[in-house]
């Protein structure tokens, strides 16, 4: 190929490249996609945000495969997601080329089952990879500005664990 | 399984799921729909029309739900895989016994479904609108 062509060609790239990144949505969209996914109670659409390779720490509770998180958590966060109202307050973002995060604070409310009430805030850390036109989730981290109930939250999230198999 | 018996196992499995179902917080958060775990044991020959749409499973969770599926009750709940080649496909059962699903094509057949994928099964008619 002459230099011409190589410019075109070039150019082509720059351009298609371009044109598929306009197509997906940006790091920032896919997080609230995620959000929206989870209230809405679409567990396939929440699934197709996450990359296959997800690893999710949430509380100090690590689901290490996207099957963990899928199975046992993300049932358990669209339940938290339906009872409450998560506002966003803050959100920074950064990253390069096919690797991007998305730092998020939000304010939560709503009420328990037992009517009581929940206002804290929660701190959200997500890592996206691009894939193709999409960037998808490869790492979600949560926790809270209180302590005592991110404690709580690991208790509660170690006792729902199935209990060891016997060796 | 009557329409009656139906409603009475998928009450039970919310009842079930009510009593401590925690999440992001310190509290217990109801349920939204009553929801059961499974993973792929066998899988079913092709219907000889376009693909695989049965197969067989064991019940994975919750861990506070009757150990196996309710045999009927499942029927026109939403399953999706949330791992294996089928990875966030969407299937409707059409009939489940308390260990095999026969399944409608959302997404298409099941064809690359393995043993040991996971799944959720989900009754999402049963949903409330959001508060």
């Amino acid at each position: 190929m002459n230099f011409r062509g190589s410019t075109v060609a070039a150019f082509l790239l720059v351009v298609s490249s371009s044109l598929l990144a306009q197509d997906g949505r940006t790091p920032s969209e896919v997080v609230d996609a995620f959000h929206k996914a989870l209230r809405n109670l679409d567990s396939a659409g929440a699934l197709s945000l996450l990359d296959r390779g997800l690893v999710v720490y949430e509380f100090g509770i690590v689901d290490p495969k996207v099957e963990a998180y899928g199975l046992r958590h993300m049932p358990h966060d669209m339940d938290l997601a339906r009872a409450t109202s998560w506002k966003l307050e803050t959100r920074r973002t950064g990253g390069e080329g096919n690797d991007r995060w998305v730092l998020s604070t939000y304010r939560v409310t709503g009420k328990t089952v037992d009517s009581r009430p929940i206002d804290h805030t929660a701190l959200e850390t997500v890592v996206l990879r691009r894939s193709g036109a999409n960037f998808r989730i490869v790492h979600i981290h949560w926790s809270t500005s209180d302590t005592s109930f991110q404690a709580e939250i690991q208790r509660q999230r170690q006792s729902e664990d199935p209990p060891p198999a016997p060796r | 399984m009557k329409r009656g018996n139906a409603i009475a196992v998928a009450s039970m499995i919310m009842v079930a799921c009510s009593t401590t179902y925690a999440s992001h917080s310190d509290i217990a958060f109801s349920p939204a729909v009553p929801r059961l775990g499974g993973m792929v044991t066998e899988i079913g020959a092709p219907d000889g029309k376009d693909g695989v749409h049965r197969f067989r499973a064991r019940q994975v969770g919750p861990f506070y739900a009757p150990p196996q599926f309710p045999p009927g009750a499942l029927r026109g709940w939403r399953l999706t895989f949330v791992g294996g080649e089928r990875f966030a496909k969407t299937f409707e059962v059409t009939s489940n016994t308390d260990y095999e699903f026969v399944v409608k094509a959302l997404d298409g057949p099941l064809d690359g479904v393995a043993v040991n994928d996971m799944f959720l099964v989900e009754d999402i008619k049963a949903a409330e609108p959001i508060k």
